[in-house]
């Protein structure tokens, strides 16, 4: 595996490539782009809608951090939240790791009662009421 | 709702098997090397749920209603024109965001309805969230009485005066509207 | 080549993020909490089930398709839910709702 890498001509490399192989174990291989991409693969696609979900969450900061008021900020939090679940999802289809969408099914579940708990303290005052 | 002592067979049995294949669903590209189903994963499937069953078996179903069957057929004809109706909302609130102007003109309005089964509120209130302009704020279930925030003027008028989704809602449920 | 799959997932794919984008839009631009929560209730929870559906036809029949419906079953659900109970947290403790012509906040 390291002879494969450092045969390589001095490309730019950019995502490292996680294959899950038949000893159970892990190797990493790198992917090359070169300087005239000839076609665009589906991976592509995820890695641009992953980059899009980045930028709209570090937009959708500006309310969670300045936000007028801790409703705004548990809003944004939230919205934070339910494009993780997505981005996951991307980040899954990057690496070829189908067990991301496992993660992502639990964040959505752990968002929403996040949210939920939130929301009923700053109702009540208290999360359980005796 | 009250939980009950007796154990009833058929419940646990049939609460055991929805628990089971939800869980083999679940588990079955955990490890993709040694082939799917693995033993196990399927001897803990048969614990993890067998336990789940004896403390829960009372919440998943219950046997409140009446005419389940006619009722889940009608929830599925509706679910398509829910849909569509979620199509335009995005496209409403789309044009109000990307507008130079807002178009906006936000207000509250209240409104009684004749629903009172807990499902038929929940419908209710999740398709008034999804649906153009409008939010559910507030619901009192005693009464049926919705409190709603709509961004507009013309999706309150849709609710109020229209009533289109009211009448689904309540021919779905089998409540009179 | 794209096969037609390729071209129909990623249709869906981008009208998602289209969506999306636009919900954020909104949450920044809209005048006060209300109405910032029209805009990511609905985008969002329209955004996020498209590129589900998209990753469920790229994908095939498999199991990572029967995960894939559950979570978009799951967001359509509790999306809603989720921006119904800060709302009423909001209305109960008594945030006014802006009318027009008042200074944004």
């Amino acid at each position: 595996m390291c002879s494969a890498v450092n045969n390589v001509k001095p490309h730019i490399r950019i995502i490292p490539k996680v294959i899950y192989n038949t000893s159970s174990t892990y190797f990493i291989t790198y992917r090359h782009i070169h300087k005239i991409k000839e076609k665009i693969e589906m991976e592509d696609i995820f890695l641009a809608l992953g980059l899009l979900i980045a930028v709209t969450i570090s937009l959708s900061l500006y309310r969670a951090v300045l936000g007028p008021g801790v409703f705004n900020q548990v809003a944004a939090v939230n919205v934070i939240g339910t494009k993780v679940i997505v981005l996951l999802v991307a980040v899954g289809y990057i690496f070829d790791r189908p067990m991301f969408v496992d993660i992502s099914l639990l964040y959505a579940i752990l968002n929403f009662i996040a949210t939920l708990v939130m929301s009923k303290y700053l109702e009540r005052g208290e999360i359980c009421s005796a | 709702m009250t939980r009950s002592k007796e154990h009833n067979v058929g419940l646990m049995l049939a609460v055991f098997a929805v628990l089971y294949i939800f869980w083999l669903l679940m588990s079955a590209c955990i490890n993709p090397l040694n082939g799917h189903f693995s033993p196990v994963h399927i001897i803990a499937g048969i614990i993890c749920a067998g336990v789940v069953t004896l403390l829960s078996h009372d919440l998943l179903i219950t046997k409140e209603g009446e005419m389940t069957l006619a009722k889940t057929f009608r929830l599925i004809a509706y679910v398509p024109w829910e849909l569509w109706q979620i199509f335009l909302a995005n496209f409403d609130v789309a044009y109000r965001v990307l507008h130079p102007k807002m178009p906006i003109d936000p207000r509250i309005i209240e409104f009684d309805t004749s629903l009172r089964s807990d499902f038929a509120l929940t419908t209710l209130a999740n398709s008034i969230t999804l649906t153009p302009g409008t939010i559910t704020i507030d619901i009192d279930p005693g009464k049926g009485r919705f409190l709603v925030h709509a961004i507009a003027k013309k999706p309150a008028d849709a609710l109020l005066v229209d009533k289109t989704m009211i009448n689904k809602v309540a021919h779905v449920y089998m409540e009179e509207a | 080549m794209f096969s037609i799959i390729n071209i129909i997932a990623t249709i869906l794919i981008a009208g998602g993020a289209f969506f999306m984008v636009t919900g954020v839009v909104g949450l920044l631009r809209f005048p006060d909490f209300y109405t910032r929560l029209h805009a990511t209730g609905k985008c969002d929870t329209l955004g996020e089930v498209l590129v589900i559906v998209g990753c469920m036809v790229y994908q095939g029949w498999s199991f990572i398709t029967v995960k894939l419906f559950f979570l978009m079953f799951f967001i359509f659900l509790a999306n809603p839910v989720g921006t119904h109970a800060i709302m009423k947290a909001a209305y109960l403790t008594g945030l006014k709702p802006w009318k027009k012509g008042e200074e944004r906040r």
